[in-house]
């Protein structure tokens, strides 16, 4: 299981889930040089990117992945801008050929002979922060349950669908536990759909990555989406403790209260299918 | 010394030719000379221009043509070669109006990469010579005389992996490079078969020798026939899992008394 080869005949697919609530306006971590929104959609756009490099070849995009962001907050929907938006999802080389804008960036970068240099990199923008409203997240699961039946419907055999929930608050629209059981359940030839989540705080509780137990958490929002998470399949969680991170075979796809760097490391780690044909 | 020569590649299945980054080097059939040189490239999918690349690695190794190598004035040379032709490549698309697209940009700054495995052949005795190769990553090297005699770098079917030490086009990857290189020397006779091969078909080939078959017996008798019995055969390995999906490249080279 959770090994088919993902071609452009078999591909495969990402949804990402994005709490879009008034509360995402908040500092992220106690750090006040950026609400958790823009720190979210910066890491979606740098995830994003990645996602169209490893596709990239000299002759264009290849659609090794389909990949839809959705947006939970004020109304739930797809949230990629510009020409992409209503999109649920999207065909990789669609996404790299469409960004909403492209910032140049400065990059460190080691020079080859023990230095660093700085370089100019493009970062391309398809998803920009949104902070407003209440955190319906139940109707944001439905709608990936949704989207991910109409596509194992077209791809039975493709390599497992994973869907990366990110959120800072409760659910308010009721609890979510069954419509995360029954996206988790959805399966492919090749294995059941992968639900992981990323709990992003204001908190200063301890952070808490790839755990393989609840009891270390400290509200009983963090233990529900504990509960929401799937276990790591072996090959990511041999992914995972390459990144230096300790897991056990039961180890969940869920990390709380994190940094930034360990967000990114996550949305990686998650997306690192490495069967690429 | 005569080295007769002959060499199949194709891509991965779903792929196009254009498409397949591995490379073998040289190309002609028959070639007479005491010292010759030959090498075998695998480009990683996962870089911007590695058929480029995994190219310009080859037959820059087959003109080195040199027993002492030196990885790091080789890799040099090979990195200006490649930073040559991906200028001509830019300004052709700025000419047709079809600059570098971001990706294109952000790809080109991290570079390509491969795995290389190079080998010299010299005619030092009346019946054979030495021969001496350096390798980075996983592509392959099998002796044989009658059976096999020699394997290069490695003879384990589980130490085949997805991330095999490669040398890039940007030297900020290669801090590390004379560590990942490995160098065997060895002797030859008159009537030695040397089969390359990139990783793929090498592990079908080290498996096949470890349930102590001979795979030699139909890589030769598919050589020896036309592509497309190879192309079939290597589906059908596919098709029953005993192969991974990717670029396959075999080589084949005699070495004999001129």
């Amino acid at each position: 299981m959770y090994t088919a080869e993902i071609s452009r005949g078999n591909p495969t697919c990402f949804l990402f889930l994005i709490d879009q609530s008034g509360s995402m306006e908040d500092p992220f971590g106690g750090d006040t040089s950026g609400s958790k929104a823009e720190a979210v959609a910066d890491a979606i756009n740098r995830l994003l990117q990645n996602l169209v490099l490893r596709c990239a070849k000299a002759e264009g995009i290849r659609d090794y992945f389909h990949v839809g962001v959705i947006g939970y907050g004020v109304k739930v929907g797809p949230a990629f801008g510009g020409d992409l938006s209503g999109e649920d999802l999207v065909p990789i080389s669609t996404i790299g050929d469409q960004p909403l804008m492209i910032e140049e960036r400065t990059q460190k970068m080691p020079d080859g002979a023990g230095g660093i240099i700085e370089q100019k990199v493009k970062f391309p923008v398809w998803f920009e922060p949104v902070a407003k409203g209440p955190t319906p997240m139940k109707q944001a699961l439905k709608r990936a349950e949704n989207i991910l039946l109409n596509w194992l419907d077209s791809h039975p055999d493709c390599f497992p669908p994973v869907v990366i929930n990110i959120s800072d608050g409760e659910p308010t629209d009721g609890d979510p536990s069954q419509v995360a059981d029954t996206i988790m359940q959805l399966e492919s030839s090749d294995g059941n759909v992968l639900l992981f989540n990323l709990h992003l705080s204001s908190s200063k509780d301890a952070p808490v990555e790839f755990s393989d137990s609840k009891d270390d958490l400290p509200d009983e929002f963090a233990r529900l989406l504990f509960d929401m998470s799937s276990v790591l399949p072996e090959n990511l969680r041999l992914e995972a403790e390459s990144e230096g991170f300790e897991v056990t075979d039961e180890s969940r796809g869920f990390i709380f209260n994190s940094d930034m760097v360990k967000v990114i490391q996550f949305l990686d780690i998650g997306t690192r299918a490495t069967n690429l044909r | 010394m005569k080295l007769v020569s002959s060499h199949f590649s194709t891509p991965k299945k779903g792929g196009f030719p254009r498409e397949n980054e591995d490379y073998f080097f040289p190309h002609e059939a028959e070639i007479r000379r005491d010292q010759l040189s030959v090498a075998i490239a695998d480009g990683a999918s996962e870089g911007f221009m590695s058929k480029l690349w995994s190219k310009i690695l080859t037959i820059s190794y087959v003109n080195f043509d040199r027993t002492d190598l030196d990885i790091r004035q080789f890799t040099d040379f090979c990195i200006d070669i490649y930073d040559y032709q991906m200028e001509v490549y830019i300004q052709r698309r700025k000419e047709r109006s079809k600059p570098l697209r971001w990706f294109e940009e952000n790809l080109m700054y991290k570079g390509s990469f491969s795995t290389l495995l190079g080998v010299t052949f010299v005619n030092s005795s009346p019946t054979g010579g030495y021969w001496k190769s350096y390798s980075v990553g996983d592509s392959f090297l099998f002796q044989l005389r009658d059976e096999l005699i020699e394997v290069f770098p490695m003879m384990d079917s589980s130490a085949f992996g997805n991330s095999p030490d490669l040398i890039s086009s940007n030297p900020a990857y290669n801090l590390e490079l004379e560590s990942r290189v490995k160098v065997k020397t060895g002797q030859f006779l008159f009537g030695d078969t040397f089969y390359l091969m990139t990783d793929a078909i090498a592990h079908w080939f080290v498996t096949q020798i470890e349930e102590e078959k001979m795979p030699w017996n139909t890589i030769d008798e598919l050589l020896e026939a036309d592509n497309d019995g190879l192309i079939e055969y290597i589906d059908h390995l596919q098709g029953e899992n005993r192969l991974k999906n990717d670029d396959v490249t075999i080589a084949r080279v005699n070495l004999l008394e001129d």
